[in-house]
């Protein structure tokens, strides 16, 4: 591990320890007002250099994208609430967005902590996918209009703005081009509605309903659009990994120190053979997913095969994640059902985010599309 | 994993595939390919082995001294790797990787003159004698003894599951030379001769037709104390060190690939017809969930072999994972290739040439891949006993790595 990770893991580690024990978390949850994302500790983050993480220095960031994941898999040891890795995949793509000054402008201002931006590129027709959008943009007085309505976006509800894919067509043209907007939320026509996620997130579906926009919130098109979607799919897949082996180390951990205090029969139930081996059984499929953490921060490094990667190690982790959430309330009894304690929540986490960034059926079947020997 | 070889490492990875590219025969291919047990048919195992020992190859892990390499982690696993895409024959075990590196950690000056070279060079066979009909999983309970009658052991009881006694000239067994303390104090580590007057060799035929195991009995067989490896009574610790290079010391994710292109082969013939569109489908599915499953036992692989190469630790419960993992993947895949076989999946041909089976309808190379499919999925459910059975790997681990008691 370079040494500027390091340091990064240590500052997540102490972050968890001094903001984010059970009891903390839980009076975030109760603290929020209902169906809205937790942003407590967003200024903590900043100051942290945190919202830079991942971007370019001369951008004003920090670290690569192993990095980033790499801290994201720290915090999702203590199941953070916030929508960090959301901003920080917005954020992946203004950095993208290099001509465009007001790109830059909100990229700096996102680093700074002062604004948040989401990606809101997924819509209901496509399920997982980030497919062909249908959510159009036309040409108008003042600029563009935008319409349409983007489905399920995480912590969407926690913006100041979005960055979301439409349909761009002018009578001029053959056929419509595909473009990234970049989109303030307080613009007249956006309308929201969340839903209470399993884990005490948000999903959002946000309409856009003849939304008018300044020309320069055209942030990237043609092919450099395409390819920044696909790359947006590939980040969701990745952080919701990341964040997944954090709360799949935790909670093994935790299932093991409490199967040795546990007494049943007057002994510590972590003496039973048949637990030992769920255990065993949980801390290979910990290790399935660490390998293919590895690989997938390497995916981001490759010029090409990213995608084939990325959705080879989501697989392996959506699997190993539902795995160890399901032994590890096996193994707690009762109590691991309880709302009152922690493993439930990790075992929440672990159920609701195995559907951030696509599930391991969805992967598995673009792994199919993309892997060089299937058959026709 | 990206390697980030270095240009030394480059080089040498070159160098391997410029090896394998002269050396190694289409027949030595070919008997990997047809193979239905874990290793590869003798003939074409040894000649392989003959190359190998020329060029000083055979047994790369053992120390410079001994005929062995002074390759670092890394270099190893590109060996193996590269190997394992070439399909070159994997040497037996028993000599190179068991016994060889008890001998040279543990053995006398005698015993290392005596057998090492022997070993590289493929002039002696070797087997183990370990389980017995009453010991299996619970080993240190075997009763197969040796008493001590001035410089002799005198050797009674028996040996069971011994892979290849019938090919071999030697075994090394662990035998008890004392009741007094408990059950792991009284084992000793000996070394036998198989022609020694008492020792008798019967097989054992598998489930698939095959000859691989053997019961290996000993009745007053005279053995010199010569022969004891290290100390008496301690052949308990000598053969738990062997286990580790048994269980940990191999590279498998590469030669499970080969595996699975094997079925992915099967799949393109569409042996189970070409209108059964759903069990193609569905079989498609599940090789491409195996390939991502390999692919994780792949870079487990390349991480344990990162810590080695950064001077980290012998792997400890690792090496239980990589057994529990590879020997249930391979378990997977043959049991996929037999979905795969459709129809075929209950011809089991007891006279198998290596051109290929009569496969009715089939001819060619697509025979070669359907043949050992049936008798591959029969002697593979042993792979999850062998070696230590795949639960006595789960209590390691949940002891060493979760340390539950």
């Amino acid at each position: 591990m370079k040494e500027e990770t390091r340091l990064l893991v240590e500052s997540g580690e102490r972050f968890l320890t001094t903001n984010y024990s059970f009891e903390n978390r839980r009076d975030l949850l109760k603290a929020r007002a209902k169906n809205q994302t937790v942003v407590h500790n967003w200024d903590t983050f900043a100051q942290l250099g945190w919202t830079g993480l991942g971007i370019p220095e001369e951008q004003g960031g920090f670290g690569d994208l192993s990095d980033m994941f790499e801290l994201l898999r720290v915090l999702g040891e203590g199941l953070i609430l916030e929508p960090l890795s959301s901003s920080l995949i917005a954020s992946q793509l203004l950095s993208l967005c290099s001509e465009s000054t007001f790109a830059s402008d909100t990229l700096t201002r996102t680093i700074a902590g002062e604004s948040r931006v989401i990606s809101a590129i997924t819509e209901s027709i496509n399920g997982f996918s980030s497919g062909e959008s249908i959510t159009r943009a036309v040409d108008c007085e003042d600029g563009f209009e935008v319409s349409g309505e983007k489905n399920l976006i995480l912590d969407g509800d926690s913006a100041s703005s979005l960055i979301v894919s439409a349909l761009y067509q002018n009578p001029d043209m053959e056929s419509a081009q595909i473009g990234l907007y970049l989109i303030d939320c307080e613009s007249d026509g956006i309308s929201m509605k969340n839903s209470d996620t399993t884990d005490d997130r948000q999903l959002v579906n946000i309409r856009f309903d003849h939304v008018v926009l300044p020309r320069e919130s055209l942030v990237l098109k043609n092919g450099a659009a395409v390819n920044a979607i696909e790359f947006e799919e590939n980040l969701r897949a990745a952080c919701a990994s990341a964040d997944a082996l954090g709360a799949m180390q935790s909670l093994l951990f935790r299932t093991v120190e409490y199967s040795k205090d546990r007494k049943q029969f007057g002994k510590a139930i972590g003496s039973f053979q048949v637990l030992q081996h769920k255990m065993a059984d949980m801390f290979m499929a910990l290790e399935r997913a660490k390998s293919m953490f590895t690989m997938m921060c390497e995916a981001f490094t490759l010029s090409a095969d990213t995608s084939r990667m990325v959705s080879m190690a989501r697989v392996e982790i959506c699997d190993s994640a539902r795995l160890i959430g399901q032994h590890a309330v096996q193994i707690h009894g009762g109590i691991g059902i309880s709302d009152e304690l922690a493993a439930a929540h990790y075992f929440k986490r672990l159920t609701a985010s195995q559907y951030y960034g696509g599930d391991s059926m969805y992967h598995l079947g673009r792994y199919l599309s993309l892997r060089s020997s299937s058959i026709d | 994993m990206q390697l980030n070889l270095t240009p030394r490492l480059e080089a040498f990875q070159q160098e391997v595939r410029t090896f394998l590219s002269k050396e190694l025969e289409p027949e030595m291919v070919a008997a990997v390919r047809s193979t239905t047990t874990v290793w590869v048919e003798r003939e074409a195992m040894l000649s392989w082995q003959r190359k190998l020992s020329t060029r000083g190859w055979a047994v790369p892990h053992w120390p410079e001294q001994f005929g062995g390499t002074n390759w670092t982690p890394m270099q190893h696993y590109i060996f193996e790797v590269e190997c394992a895409r070439a399909n070159a024959p994997e040497l037996t075990a028993m000599g190179v990787k068991m016994v060889g590196p008890v001998i040279i950690r543990f053995g006398t000056d005698w015993q290392r003159g005596k057998y090492l070279s022997r070993i590289a060079s493929g002039e002696d066979f070797w087997c183990q004698g370990f389980s017995e009909p009453g010991s299996g999983s619970d080993l240190a309970s075997l009763s197969c003894r040796a008493e001590r009658k001035g410089d002799e052991y005198i050797i009674n009881g028996s040996k069971i599951w011994t892979t290849d006694a019938h090919n071999a000239n030697l075994i090394f067994v662990l035998v008890r030379t004392s009741i007094e303390d408990k059950p792991q104090k009284g084992i000793s580590f000996i070394l036998v001769d198989l022609d020694t007057p008492g020792v008798s060799v019967t097989p054992i035929i598998s489930a698939s037709g095959d000859h691989e195991v053997n019961q290996v009995f000993f009745e007053d067989a005279r053995v010199p104390v010569s022969q004891l490896v290290g100390e008496e009574g301690v052949g308990w610790t000598y053969a738990k060190y062997l286990l580790g290079f048994e269980r940990g010391g191999s590279i498998k994710a590469e030669r499970l690939k080969q595996e699975l292109q094997r079925v992915n082969r099967l799949l393109l013939s569409k042996v189970r017809g070409h209108k059964d569109e759903f069990s193609i489908k569905q079989i498609e599915r599940d090789l491409a969930r195996l390939e991502i499953l390999v692919e994780s036992l792949s870079y487990t692989e390349m991480r344990v072999v990162a810590q080695l190469e950064a001077g980290g630790a012998e792997p400890g419960p690792e090496a239980s994972v990589l057994k529990v993992e590879h020997t249930e993947i391979m378990q997977q895949i043959t049991e996929l290739a037999m979905m795969a076989l459709g129809p075929y999946g209950a011809i089991l041909e007891r006279d198998r040439p290596k051109s290929g089976g009569k496969f009715s309808g089939y001819t060619g190379d697509i025979t070669k891949d359907l043949l050992p499919i049936v008798p591959r999925y029969l002697n593979f459910r042993a792979a999850t006993i062998y070696g230590g059975s795949n639960e006595v790997q789960r209590n390691i681990i949940a002891k060493t790595a979760l340390h539950l008691s």
